[in-house]
């Protein structure tokens, strides 16, 4: 009898333990450094008569190196292909390879931070203000870039940035951590539609975001399959319903702002005095967010908007393209290749911004907006630094990784950027704008011979429709109030994004109970710090 | 007189020495995998930065738990987290030994081993697929269930804005996918009762209730005080997997649903503080710490065999 129950004791251990130690185990470490390094590169200081040769003749790349990049989004299907080409390019010039892995836009929060934490084969990474730039420099992630290691090491993006706001914009704490894109996008948030169903439906026309209530209404009705706005959980969960309040008071911006979460509080950018509004309560701007939140709601309530945004992970812009959304939302960058897509599906596409009601505007991208960074880890930056050089300045590189391989992905005809024959829109492995390189310096690019008639309007229009955000370059620093800014994420998380889905019982309600949980978490405590440091920052600019 | 001097721990060493080469690995194991890495209990106390490293950024006092505790939430999830656990625990715990009896009873060894698989099988899928199951079946436009339902002329179902569906899928979710683990381990138990106990109450006359009740159950008894114990252990360790995939950061069913892992996680997403998260680690270790102690001690008082220490 003991006998026995010793053995189920061990049995049953042996299985607990098991099942901790599947739950505890690694992952396979990633595939081994490429073999070819232990072979010697017999004329290692010969290098492509480019006319940087010249000037980097102290760097020595006698020794092959395997470089690591992240981008976010995913992977395009032609990315291989591009990368092989891309890897012989390197090879030949400053005698490195790279792997580049993708961050998906869904666990962007979770994984970003994580691969720099764990510093293992990263060299490069993509980052921006929107994408954790201050705060993951500001506790030492990056290696800080100084004017000499520009000069050195990237001579063609410093002859770019040279004399621009870039460097003062990407400061942190005085200094510099990323390499901010010498050509700021021109683009301007914007949403698509079915010009098509719009005239077989009989819709009035679509010319600003809250017109849009009547087509919605004719696709819920007529179209069997679609949803007139099929949201997703992460980007697209605010976004109509920022476009109201926009269209309603003019452009604010949260100093906090991340995807998803941020402080509760927004500033008009294109005011200029930097002052801090709450969104909630008795503020001056709060029957503004009321009265959008109660348009969400009719929508929502009316099943314009899918009931399970909180669980679709497929963003409005792509099942668009699959004819499950009667609205796809997006910027007049990353919709061109939407565009092009359903128009190759026969398809007729109405593109419109959705921009500040008075001023008609935008705020224009800083410098700082698309960039990418060298991790604190990085053991080959200096060879890193050298090959996204080329990436970014050389046209030939720049090409490449922008709109992939000449004569599979795109030809260059009559001056523009062209399909080749037997090439659509949707079947192209690697569409352009698509991979993530979106820092490369975009005043090499050509026109695309596939934008549409609608896109080429809007393209024309972006110009007047930008603005200057007076606090761009404001980075905030959270390090005295990370408690309350931490819950005051966490309550826009719980109780806003409900609100601005429509997806709450009583909007009133909801948005007072949304101000007691703000005011709790210590917003005020957040608004006294930042109105200081933005009062700070717009008086040393003077 | 030399004799009553107490043996050293050399002599000791030698004496057994191949006992304690054997257990010089698990060991090593338990030193380089469990305390070693408790020193990583320091960032809680600090203001971390990646230059300085764990061990040299700044202290910064108890800072990093006043987040934890100035939100009000500290208690809700607190609750949340027990009260879905105490659950699970029963209902894994039940269902594990109903389902291993049963299939100790079965005559067919066939039908045994079939249905023993197709139990056990939901354990190797992970939340993420199993939420995208849950998605197809109840997503509101498209979804099998609000299909069928709407096919029958019902009104669909909303699971993803209405709370109280969750108070049963969560648990009956729990259970299909660890019920075929509990059963082998409470089935390797019942294997190791002595037959002649069976054999003995058969020639008395005993039905097969009559058994299961007086026999299987009793000797079972160690078995489940242990694994209940683990699993009180446990207790404040929610399963972050299939919360965070199966609800994520739905605003709308967050009260009912967050536990303090899920709350950790959304709230320090913005901040990407390791400081603050470690924090909440490191009440919940403490707690659970103190957990097991107090259930321990309650089971030695009332049956000193069946405690864990």
């Amino acid at each position: 009898m003991k006998r026995f129950r010793l053995l189920t004791l061990i049995v049953t251990l042996a299985l607990v333990m098991s099942l901790i130690l599947t739950g505890c185990g690694q992952p396979a470490s990633k595939d081994e450094p490429a073999k070819t390094a232990a072979v010697e590169k017999t004329a290692a200081p010969e290098k492509t008569a480019d006319e940087a040769a010249a000037e980097e003749p102290a760097i020595d790349t006698s020794k092959e190196v395997k470089l690591y990049g992240y981008l976010l989004g995913a992977a395009p299907a032609g990315f291989n292909d591009v990368m092989a080409e891309l890897n012989a390019k390197l090879k030949a010039d400053v005698n490195a390879t790279m792997e580049i892995s993708y961050i998906g836009w869904s666990d962007m929060q979770a994984k970003y931070p994580l691969i720099l934490a764990a510093g293992e084969d990263v060299d490069w990474i993509f980052t921006a203000p929107w994408s954790f730039y201050a705060q993951q420099a500001g506790k030492g992630a990056f290696m800080e870039l100084t004017e000499e290691i520009f000069e050195k090491y990237l001579p063609r993006q410093y002859e770019q940035l040279k004399g621009t706001s870039a460097f003062t914009e990407a400061q942190v704490d005085g200094k510099v951590y990323m390499v901010p894109t010498n050509s700021p996008d021109k683009k301007v948030p914007a949403f698509v539609y079915r010009e098509d169903l719009r005239v077989k439906y009989g819709v009035p026309e679509i010319n600003k975001f809250s017109d849009i209530e009547p087509y919605l209404k004719a696709i819920k009705e007529n179209e069997k399959g679609m949803v007139p706005m099929n949201l997703e959980s992460n980007y697209d969960l605010g976004t109509p319903f920022g476009a109201l309040v926009v269209e309603s008071i003019d452009q604010t911006k949260d100093p906090l702002f991340t995807t998803g979460g941020g402080s509760g509080l927004v500033y008009k950018p294109f005011d200029g005095d930097g002052k801090l509004y709450y969104t909630t309560g008795d503020s001056e701007l709060a029957p503004y967010y009321v009265t959008a939140a109660k348009t969400m709601k009719t929508w929502y309530d009316a099943n314009y908007i899918n009931k399970d945004a909180f669980a679709n992970k497929v963003r409005s812009k792509d099942s668009f393209v699959q004819g499950k959304s009667g609205v796809g939302f997006g910027n007049s960058t990353d919709l061109q290749s939407i565009i092009a897509q359903a128009e190759g599906l026969g398809y007729d596409v109405g593109v419109v911004p959705t921009v500040g009601g008075a001023s008609g505007k935008y705020m224009a991208d800083p410098y700082i907006n698309n960039g990418w960074a060298i991790s604190a880890s990085s053991k080959n930056w200096e060879r890193t630094l050298m090959a996204m050089d080329l990436i970014c300045q050389e046209e030939s590189y720049e090409h490449l990784v922008y709109y992939g391989v000449e004569g599979v992905n795109y030809v260059i005809k009559d001056g523009k950027i062209d399909l080749p024959d037997g090439i659509t829109a949707e079947n192209n492995t690697y569409p352009p704008d698509a991979a993530g390189f979106w820092f490369t310096n975009k005043n090499l690019h050509l026109p695309l011979a596939t934008w549409s008639d609608s896109y080429i309007k809007l393209y024309d229009r972006i110009p007047s429709l930008l603005g200057e955000d007076k606090l761009a370059a404001f980075n905030a620093n959270t390090d005295s109030i990370k408690t309350e800014a931490a819950n005051c994420n966490q309550v826009l998380i719980q109780y806003n994004n409900p609100i601005c889905l429509g997806a709450v019982k009583d909007v009133e309600a909801a948005y007072k109970q949304l101000d007691e949980k703000l005011k709790a978490a210590g917003v005020e405590t957040i608004r006294v710090e930042l109105q200081k440091q933005i009062d700070e920052y717009l008086a040393s600019k003077k | 007189m030399k004799s009553l001097k107490k043996p050293g721990f050399f002599h000791e060493l030698a004496k057994n020495k191949v006992l304690y080469l054997m257990f010089l690995p698990v060991a090593v194991y338990y030193i380089l995998f469990a305390y070693v890495p408790m020193l990583g209990i320091v960032v809680a106390f600090k203001d971390f930065n990646y230059r300085d490293g764990i061990l040299f950024s700044p202290w910064n006092g108890v800072d990093n738990f006043r987040y934890f505790f100035v939100s009000g939430k500290a208690l809700q999830v607190t609750t949340n987290t027990i009260m879905y656990n105490v659950v699970f625990l029963a209902i894994y715990t039940i269902f594990s030994i109903m389902v291993a009896i049963m299939i100790s009873e079965l005559a067919s060894k066939i039908f045994k081993k079939v249905s023993q698989s197709f139990m056990f099988l939901p354990y190797f899928i992970s939340w993420v697929v199993v939420s995208a199951f849950m998605y197809n079946f109840f997503n509101y436009d498209y979804g099998l269930v609000n299909n069928f339902l709407r096919a029958l002329g019902n009104e669909p179902i909303n699971i993803y804005s209405e709370p109280s569906y969750w108070y049963i899928l969560l648990p009956v979710l729990y259970l299909w996918k660890w019920v075929g683990f509990g059963s082998v381990l409470y089935l390797s138990a019942i294997s190791g009762i002595d037959q002649e106990c069976y054999e003995a109450a058969t020639i008395d006359g005993a039905n097969m209730f009559q058994k299961i009740f007086k026999i299987t159950l009793p000797l079972l008894k160690p078995t489940v005080v242990i694994l209940l114990l683990l699993g009180v252990g446990r207790i404040l360790r929610g399963e972050f997997d299939m919360f965070y995939n199966l609800i994520g950061n739905n605003g709308l069913l967050i009260d009912n649903t967050d536990i303090i892992d899920t709350l950790v996680f959304r709230s320090l997403l913005g901040t990407q503080d390791f400081g603050m998260a470690s924090a909440a680690g490191f009440y919940q270790s403490v707690l659970c710490f103190l957990i097991i102690m107090i259930v321990n001690t309650i089971v030695r008082k009332v049956d000193s065999e069946s405690a864990l220490f």
